[in-house]
């Protein structure tokens, strides 16, 4: 081997290294992977509170109700739980979620569900509040929202199921102050929609709308001025309000 | 002449090759020239919230240190106060005579000051305490060795910047945390209450008093807005978040102070026009007065402005108050003046 060809070769050696090396390091491509197409959907749910069709005015007293009550709403806090979507064939998707609404609040006032099987449903379930699970002291995730939501351990622990508070003018005109409050596993409320929603893209968007005028309305006439317009310790007013709002919801699907 | 290029050309293509072989590992690499900081852990009870802590200004020892040291020290001012003027340890970081809000749990805290007209986290309230409150001349930090110093240790800066100040604050704000009051130790079920102070417990905690909607168990503060009905008529200062917002809603609502160490932050309410917990006990049984924007929380069936309280129960809630005292808080040694 002569010494020309040592070097030759070692300066091919050399060559071909430094222009795979810089070859690597330049047009690194990755591997084109075909993925699967996903089988579930990324389903988001925006909170809409209304005053009948006509979205909600906050902190006007410019509702009335069936009683004839009129009334404000100033604060609507919620747990939406345990979402659940029925096929045509009676088989179900359940997510077990908890979602803390605060529709006065642009970060608070939706939320996702990104598992979604693909296809069609004709029915959507929820609960407002929280299943008997979680519905303990220190049942959900220690959080501000969630500390504020807690319901006294001497009133029966857990968490309250949604607020509602505002202010409605009496017989004389005199405004004064309501607050729904609905908390213990008896006042759980079952809403059940039937509607049909389709997701078959990977996104897709719907409308939770909450009539408010439904927590006073049916098939219980509430009169705040005849009833309590403080629910917390009375059970009865708890039992009406929770069946009232069980057809306050209603669903639309955005696309 | 053609073996002499070759073995030029070999060795710098050899030379390359070693320059890009390295050159990758040494991008990767973080210039390390700050002094090596000591982490720290603060001790959160599980029924806080977590604390969020940004990630461009973790907790070090060397930090909250530094945080402390600015805290008492004067040169952040143009008036020869420090924050400590105002907040003093003795008076769970509040001041009876300057009726400030107390430092207490702040890491908790997404808006601050009574009208909540700042918003954000610590650094974004210190960045108003140092910038627009006390008009820090950060020349004078410069000026000082020592602080030149103890800047470079924690954040690796030769010039020291407003944020810089700011960011040791917040740290400093970040372990001003109570949590081991006689309350604490009854809800850990470690210490009993006394039964004057388990009956004023009763009534803090159902709707008999009704402290809880606003002031949440934990933190003892929902951190929201409330008129609570001190004043029907809101002009100046009185207007509370409205002279924020602008929104008539808002008139006369105040942000709900932490219960954590009350016994030790008179005067009360946001002009400290009540001196003792007796006289807000008093106004809550009997004082409330109505307005449009007045809480509904407030006003309630037969208790229309007003809980209906005995004496004794009075008393009561006054001795469970007295148990949200955490002298450990106050007298910590990491809180104290350098």
């Amino acid at each position: 081997m002569s010494t020309l060809n040592l070097y030759t070769r070692l300066f091919i050696i050399l060559f071909i290294t430094l222009t795979m090396s810089a070859c690597k390091k330049d047009t690194k491509v990755p591997d084109k992977v075909e993925e699967p197409e996903s089988t579930t959907s990324t389903v988001s749910f925006s909170f809409i509170p209304k005053n009948g069709t006509q979205a909600l005015l906050w902190d006007s007293i410019s509702n009335t109700n069936a009683a004839g009550n009129q009334f404000s709403v100033n604060t609507i806090n919620l747990y939406i739980s345990n979402v659940w979507l029925k096929h045509a064939d009676g088989s179900m998707f359940k997510s077990n979620q908890v979602f803390y609404i605060d529709p006065k609040i642009a970060s608070k006032s939706s939320f996702q569900l990104s598992d979604v099987p693909k296809g069609d449903y004709v029915e959507i379930q929820f609960l407002v509040g929280l299943d008997t699970i979680k519905n303990i002291d220190n049942g959900l995730e220690t959080t501000m929202d969630n500390l504020n939501m807690a319901w006294p351990t001497m009133m029966g622990g857990g968490y309250h199921f949604i607020k509602m508070e505002g202010h409605y003018l009496d017989g004389a005109s005199v405004s004064k102050g309501y607050a729904v409050h609905l908390g213990k596993n008896e006042n759980l409320v079952q809403v059940t929609i039937l509607n049909n929603l389709s997701f078959p893209n990977s996104s897709h968007q719907c409308s939770i709308s909450f009539n408010v005028n439904e927590a006073f309305t049916s098939p219980y006439l509430y009169d705040l001025n005849a009833e309590a317009n403080y629910t917390m310790s009375d059970s009865t007013a708890m039992s009406h309000i929770k069946t009232n709002l069980q057809d306050a919801f209603n669903i639309t699907q955005n696309n | 002449m053609r073996l002499i290029l070759l073995k030029i050309t070999s060795v710098i293509l050899l030379a390359i090759l070693l320059f890009n072989c390295t050159k990758n590992s040494a991008e990767e690499m973080e210039p390390n020239t700050a002094t090596q900081l000591t982490p720290y852990a603060v001790n959160i009870p599980d029924y806080f919230p977590k604390m969020e802590i940004p990630a461009d200004n973790p907790l070090t020892v060397e930090g909250i240190s530094l945080g402390r040291q600015l805290y008492y020290d004067p040169i952040l001012s143009n008036n020869g106060n420090s924050c400590s003027t105002c907040h003093n340890s003795a008076e769970a970081f509040s001041s009876y005579s300057a009726n400030s809000l107390p430092h207490i749990n702040l890491a908790w805290n997404s808006t601050y000051l009574w009208d909540g007209h700042i918003n954000g986290t610590l650094e974004d309230i210190m960045k108003f305490e140092v910038e627009d409150f006390f008009q820090t001349d950060i020349s004078k930090l410069n000026n000082s060795s020592y602080y030149r110093s103890e800047f470079k240790k924690v954040f690796n800066v030769d010039v020291i910047t407003h944020k810089n100040v700011e960011y040791a604050l917040a740290q400093f704000f970040r372990v001003m945390v109570s949590s081991n009051s006689l309350y604490d130790k009854f809800y850990q079920h470690t210490a009993n209450f006394t039964p004057s102070q388990m009956n004023g417990f009763i009534t803090f905690i159902t709707e008999k008093g009704d402290c809880f909607h606003c002031h949440s168990v934990g933190l003892f503060t929902d951190n929201r807005f409330h008129n609570i009905g001190i004043d029907s008529v809101f002009t100046g200062v009185n207007a509370g978040r409205y002279n924020y917002t602008n929104n008539p809603s808002d008139l006369g609502l105040f942000k709900t102070p932490t219960l954590r160490n009350i016994e030790l932050t008179p005067p009360y309410m946001h002009d400290g026009r009540f001196q003792t917990l007796e006289e807000v006990v008093d106004f809550y049984n009997s004082g409330v007065k109505h307005s449009a924007t007045l809480d509904p929380i407030m006003t309630k069936g037969t208790k229309m402005f007003g809980l209906g309280l005995s004496a004794t129960d009075k008393q009561d809630l006054v001795a469970f108050l007295k148990t949200l005292t955490d002298t450990t808080f106050t007298k910590n040694p990491m809180l104290q003046q350098p």
